[in-house]
């Protein structure tokens, strides 16, 4: 409460505003699922619409609660849910993720407004209790610079290495994450900014360069590898599009999930992103 | 803000331009990989490029800090202008009887560091370079550190030098964007951005860095700059004839240069007439580069020169030819409470500078 009450009044009453503003666009911009992909009825699969999802009371959430992931059922484990190609992917039904550039902090950067934001649309499915994601974004290049190979034949001998060198300063990979938080209570939301002191996040993060991994926040400038945890995902680049599957530890309905992007070739990285607001895993 | 601060002066009368230190450097910290490109010490002619090529007229800003004291970082270098390290086709040369000299395993090379060696600029069809010798600045108000969203940029609370925890960089590179000196790097290999380290594991045994050590032209000056017996303290804050590069980033760099004092461009200093009045490098491309205060240093400078060639004596001459080690260095233990010279140094005396605010 005192940390709320240290705002100034215009922008105590504007965060609220803002963030029911964005949350209705969010809500218009979310295309029915049958304009995207048509769903292929199939035996395995239960696509629950968000009707039939159960929300917990609205006044106890803020209106970003209202923003749903329909998540499809299997009865068992399939295999093919890490490809992205898969036949249950294809009639999964997609959800739109509303992404938003993060804002610029220096005055020489290129405006957020420059940079076109990817469309993105997210599948879920749980299935022997993992739950799979397939992200679905566009991306104009496929970007994951790696670092040149050894060179051997130094001063003429075949044998002899050179040091590896370093053939690129200024680029960077695509990548993207999704956002869980650990232990979460109702009503508030961890920080988007990948959690807070008080309510830390997992974040299942892919690097087009280096593959994915599990990392551990609480706030900004603390995520950590966490070791032992071996994150199973499939990225595939065709068409402008990255297409990727990421196996995480089954999420309650009603858990909330957001969602970052980065576009290397715009030499985003760290905190220069599109990130989306919390989205809730219906049931 | 540290307790203390290292810093070096260099006088660029007595550069020659011959790399040594570049080389003592490359040879002691980064001859590894990912690091071939990497000149944490460079020498570059001025006028000229740099290096990395144009650092200091990137658009829309160069890095550092504006007026109001934002940060300004600059887009990221690209590879080919800090130059490639190429290969020279020494068997071709040696051991297969070729008579053409040697050359670049890579004719397609268009640039490299120090590719526009002594071309300089010309003023009035007279020529005019000189040597600038560059290192990180181990700034006061790094814009480096303050870039860094890791916070693996820090500022040694005992001596002031800016190191990168290694274990923490993620290789994000906003400090290369932010450094107006472009003296950060990045080892793509490693996948972390790395820089001068002012040498902090021979100062910390009494050893001078390995740049100034290897110096034949013995032109850098190392101390402690709170230390009133220190070389540095002398000619940065006693006498004020040594200046840092591009004051106006507003990062406080801690190494200095006495800049480039040479004759007029017409006569003699014993003619009567002035560097001022007729310098041959253009007086507008110096305070380009170490700010207004370059014209109250030249004028002091060639004061005492005028005092010297009437038969007197100088402090400051006499300190900047600094023939012996023990004039040049003033290196302390700033791990001791007392700050003890190390060994070969007079006793010391350390003064309160206004918090180090120069």
């Amino acid at each position: 409460m005192n940390r709320i009450r240290c705002i100034p009044p215009l922008l105590r009453y504007s965060i609220p505003l803002a963030v029911a503003a964005l949350a209705a666009l969010a809500v218009a911009q979310t295309r029915p699922a049958d304009r995207l992909a048509p769903p292929v009825p199939g035996p395995a699969i239960d696509s629950s619409s968000p009707g039939k999802s159960n929300p917990p009371p609205a006044h106890t959430l803020p209106p970003a609660a209202n923003l749903r992931i329909r998540t499809a059922e299997v009865s068992d484990l399939p295999e093919t849910l890490l490809d992205p190609a898969a036949d249950l992917w294809v009639r999964a039904t997609p959800t739109d993720i509303l992404l938003n550039r993060s804002p610029r902090i220096y005055g020489t950067e290129q405006p957020a407004w420059q940079r076109p934001i990817p469309h993105l649309t997210v599948r879920a499915i749980r299935s022997a209790d993992r739950l799979y994601l397939l992200l679905d974004w566009t991306d104009a290049t496929r970007d994951a610079p790696q670092p040149p190979p050894a060179k051997t034949g130094e001063g003429g001998d075949p044998a002899r290495l050179y040091h590896r060198p370093t053939a690129a300063t200024a680029t960077f990979a695509d990548a993207a994450a999704v956002m869980v938080p650990d232990d979460w209570t109702r009503p508030a939301f961890p920080s988007l900014m990948m959690g807070d002191a008080e309510n830390s996040v997992s974040l299942y993060a892919w690097h087009a360069a280096h593959g994915a991994a599990l990392m551990s926040a609480a706030g900004r400038a603390t995520p950590q590898p966490v070791s032992g945890f071996v994150l199973a995902h499939r990225a595939v680049y065709a068409d402008g599009h990255w297409r990727l599957t990421l196996q995480l530890p089954n999420q309650p309905a009603g858990y909330p999930l957001a969602f970052a992007v980065w576009d290397g070739a715009g030499q985003d990285r760290d905190g220069l992103k599109f990130f989306s607001i919390w989205y809730m895993l219906s049931q | 803000m540290s307790d203390h601060q290292y810093a070096m002066v260099m006088d660029l009368n007595k550069c020659l331009g011959c790399q040594t230190c570049t080389i003592a450097c490359k040879k002691q910290w980064t001859d590894h990989d990912g690091m071939a490109y990497m000149y944490w010490n460079n020498v570059e002619t001025r006028p000229g490029a740099g290096y990395p090529r144009n650092f200091d007229t990137l658009k829309p800003a160069a890095g550092g800090f504006d007026r109001h004291g934002r940060l300004t970082p600059s887009p990221l270098p690209e590879a080919d202008d800090y130059g490639k390290a190429w290969e020279y086709n020494y068997e071709d040369r040696l051991f297969k009887g070729g008579k053409r000299t040697v050359q670049p395993n890579d004719p397609r090379l268009d640039w490299g560091p120090n590719w526009d060696e002594d071309q300089g600029g010309a003023d009035r069809g007279e020529p005019h370079f000189f040597y600038l010798p560059r290192i990180c600045n181990h700034c006061t108000h790094p814009a480096c550190l303050e870039a860094c969203t890791r916070k693996a940029i820090y500022k040694r609370r005992e001596d002031g030098i800016v190191l990168i925890d290694q274990t923490r960089c993620r290789g994000y590179r906003h400090c290369i964007a932010a450094c107006p000196y472009k003296k950060i790097y990045f080892n793509e290999q490693l996948g972390v951005s790395q820089k001068c380290i002012f040498c902090y594991p021979r100062v910390e045994k009494g050893k001078v860095n390995a740049c100034a050590s290897q110096c034949p032209g013995r032109l850098r000056f190392v101390g402690i700059l709170d230390d009133a017996e220190s070389p540095v303290h002398k000619l940065v804050l006693t006498h004020k004839v040594a200046l840092g590069l591009f004051p106006e980033r507003g990062t406080g760099p801690n190494v200095y240069y006495v800049p480039p004092f040479n004759p007029p461009r017409r006569g003699n200093y014993g003619a009567g007439r002035s560097i001022i009045d007729d310098p041959r490098i253009p007086m507008d491309y110096l305070k380009y580069l170490f700010g207004p205060g370059v014209v109250d240093v030249m004028t002091r400078l060639e004061a005492e020169l005028r005092t010297v060639q009437a038969g007197g004596r100088s402090e400051i001459l006499d300190l900047l030819i600094g023939r012996d080690a023990d004039v040049r260095y003033r290196l302390v233990n700033t791990k001791s409470k007392g700050l003890d010279p190390f060994q070969n140094s007079p006793p010391q005396q350390l003064v309160q500078i206004g918090g180090l605010n120069k």
